[in-house]
């Protein structure tokens, strides 16, 4: 089972590590659980500690992004999203990911998890019963790690 | 799905990475109220357990997590707010 919690005005969050060929480093992301968000989004606080540069992504595609607020270009990379299932083992996606240009407002905003890994899982969500959690009905790829939640010296 | 890769030391790591991280977000919620009366709209960095940086912005507090001689990519990272506008 995979582990969110809530944060801030109770908002819902998993931890995941997101590797993208063009940032030197893997990075581990709080990402805001989103599921009226067609796909996953990488906002620029998260890509800044991934060392990505965002002059190299003006060389690559783009395409636009249609929220609430408006239309914004962003930049579509594919990657890797990990997530840990406790007893399971690390649980992997290839998705493509959207990258948010480095401007106002989106500095501040959290990455979203959007239904392009969503879709795939089965969530149990109660903020009244402080629950959060997902099983990983379709993963990509599994890798066992039968690491217990409650070994010793966790 | 795709074949199952044996696990590897650097997958084992990995795990562990993640699982430090997300015990420090969670820190970072429970103490939520408390961390944003002392630093209120700012960067916060928390590596196991302990907050070891704060900034106004996102560039001085990964600079700050370097000097700390961490990996900004793997220390929980968050922006304190309570006067934010709503997240559509």
């Amino acid at each position: 089972m995979i582990h969110g919690h809530f944060g801030e005005l109770r908002r819902p969050y998993v931890s995941g590590s997101l590797l993208l060929p063009m940032a030197p480093r893997e990075g581990r992301i709080n990402f805001l659980l989103d599921t009226g968000a067609d796909q996953t989004c990488l906002m620029p606080a998260d890509a800044k500690a991934m060392r990505l540069k965002f002059e190299d992504l003006l060389l690559g595609k783009e395409t636009r992004a249609r929220g609430i607020g408006g239309r914004v270009k962003v930049h579509p990379q594919t990657g890797t999203i990990t997530f840990l299932e406790l007893s399971v083992g690390l649980v992997i996606y290839e998705v493509s990911v959207l990258v948010y240009p480095d401007r106002s407002p989106y500095r501040d905003y959290p990455s979203i998890l959007g239904r392009d890994v969503l879709n795939d899982w089965r969530i149990r969500y109660s903020s009244i019963e402080e629950t959060l959690t997902a099983d990983a009905l379709r993963p990509h790829v599994l890798i066992p790690l039968p690491i217990s939640e409650d070994r010793p010296g966790k | 799905m795709k074949g199952a890769p044996h696990p590897t030391s650097d997958m084992i790591a990995e795990f562990e990475l993640l699982e430090q991280f997300d015990r420090d977000q969670r820190y970072i919620d429970e103490h939520y109220e408390e961390l944003w009366k002392r630093y209120p709209n700012c960067w916060i960095a928390v590596y196991q357990g302990k907050l070891i940086a704060f900034a106004t912005t996102i560039e001085t507090l990964l600079a700050r997590i370097e000097q700390n001689r961490l990996q900004p990519e793997n220390v929980a990272r968050r922006r304190l707010e309570k006067d934010s506008d709503l997240i559509l």
